[in-house]
């Protein structure tokens, strides 16, 4: 592997104790920082997110990380609610997000035997062959917790779903995305991640 | 999120309390350099120890034990039980323990305790509180090794210390620690929400990996479990996102 720098996105409201210790499994080094140098200057990028995809998106502006993660050209992965704010929108309050791919995340509707959030292990079905999802088998199991989903698009690679279908790995051009959270996903996560570090 | 394993000390072997009950003690044919060998082999970067019979008279029965295990560097040690004076605090911290555990102490000295997060640092001290939840869903104070029920709840213990520097706070629900119930993540999601700039450490009723997950979604930064470990009942794949050294 040459050398990666890769950097964390901060202030995303992320628990990412967890995928620093899966970078460190892969070799990698990891910086969380919000500095625009520091993450213009990265071999990999990585957009963490938990919680509401306004508050996030709000912290972006504080950093004018908005304007920085769209011209970024090295690898970028966006994680859970952070492969979400690269796209168009969410309406998850309504939220404009960062545009860098089309399509709006919207709500899984709850019902009887399947609450919402989704949350837990699921399937994965990939939807066409990407190096990111190198190793991968169909059905492997992968861990999501989200409420918002983005409906199978020409991102998509690979999908899941839970009463209806929908982006569980997407890529577009430098932009790679999960819906689920690959430091959590035992050995599939950790292929992922190892297949994004090498791109 | 980090898992931390939990080892609890009585007289000088494993032991685990159910409900923090003296009288229902499971013992463990494993003697504490064993078993900390076995969770720095598994992948955890901390253990949490806790002295039980230091915890109900406040001595340093099972001292000489926990500097034996910290003098071999392996994993770093946060201790607690009978941590209620300076000179014990120090002697731990000198004899190379990461960070102490305050429990009852920070309830019945408080002006001690600010001076221990100033003089100490809040890397090197956190505070435990152990709560049981009261008939109208407040977290409640429980001190002594759990024999006592105070009028603090949870909340109004931490206000007293946020203008001390507190980082590392330990809450463990008592009606689920070693029950092996599922652990209050309702409970852990407020305590972030409230507080969030707090390093919530989650202890008490962890089963398998679905609860690890639900806690680290709640926000927490360390979950303990003692039993779950003790008695195998999580595989190591699941454990290992949890696990800085796997």
């Amino acid at each position: 592997m040459s050398v990666t720098e890769v950097v964390i996105i901060a202030n995303v409201g992320a628990n990412i104790a967890s995928l620093r210790f899966a970078l460190e499994r892969l070799g990698a080094s990891s910086r969380v920082t919000a500095d625009l140098d520091q993450i213009r200057n990265a071999s990999h990028v990585i957009l963490p997110g938990v919680g509401a995809a306004a508050d996030a998106m709000r912290r972006l502006h504080e950093h004018n990380l908005h304007t920085l993660i769209p011209s970024l050209r090295q690898p970028v992965l966006g994680i859970c609610l952070g492969m979400q704010l690269l796209f168009e929108a969410s309406d998850e309050g309504q939220t404009e997000c960062l545009g860098i791919i089309p399509g709006r995340a919207d709500r899984f509707d709850a019902s009887v035997g399947r609450p919402v959030p989704h949350m837990g292990w699921n399937t994965l079905n990939i939807e066409r062959p990407s190096a990111f999802l190198d190793g991968l088998a169909q059905n492997d199991y992968a861990y999501f917790v989200h409420s918002y989903a983005l409906k199978l698009s020409e991102a998509t690679v690979a999908s899941s779903d839970y009463g209806k279908p929908f982006s569980a790995c997407v890529n577009w051009h430098n932009f790679y995305g999960v819906q689920f959270h690959p430091e959590r996903s035992a050995k599939v996560g950790a292929r992922l991640l190892q297949n994004f570090l090498r791109l | 999120m980090r898992l931390i394993p939990a080892i609890d000390l009585r007289a000088g072997r494993c032991v685990r309390l159910l409900h923090g009950d003296f009288e229902s003690e499971t013992r463990y044919p494993t003697d504490p350099e064993t078993l900390l060998a076995k969770y720095r082999d598994l992948g955890a970067d901390w253990l949490h120890i806790v002295d039980l019979d230091g915890a109900r008279d406040g001595t340093l029965q099972n001292h000489t034990i926990i500097v034996r295990l910290a003098i071999q560097k392996a994993v770093k040690l946060q201790v607690g039980g009978g941590l209620r004076n300076t000179a014990a605090i120090a002697q731990m911290l000198d004899a190379g323990i990461g960070r102490a555990v305050v429990g009852s102490a920070a309830l019945a000295q408080i002006q001690q305790v600010r001076a221990w997060l100033i003089h100490f640092g809040q890397e090197r001290v956190a505070l435990a509180f152990d709560v049981s939840i009261d008939d109208n869903g407040v977290p409640r104070v429980m001190t002594h090794g759990w024999q006592r029920q105070s009028e603090h709840s949870l909340w109004s213990a931490v206000d007293t210390y946020v203008d001390s520097g507190l980082k590392h706070v330990l809450c463990t629900d008592v009606g689920r620690d070693g029950a092996l119930t599922g652990p209050n993540t309702a409970l852990y999601g407020e305590a972030v929400h409230r507080y969030p700039h707090i390093e919530w450490q989650a202890s008490g009723g962890i089963r398998n990996a679905h609860d690890l997950h639900a806690l680290d979604d709640a926000g927490v930064a360390a979950a303990i479990s003692g039993k779950a470990l003790l008695e195998n009942l999580i595989p190591f794949e699941e454990l290992q996102p949890f696990l800085p050294n796997a």
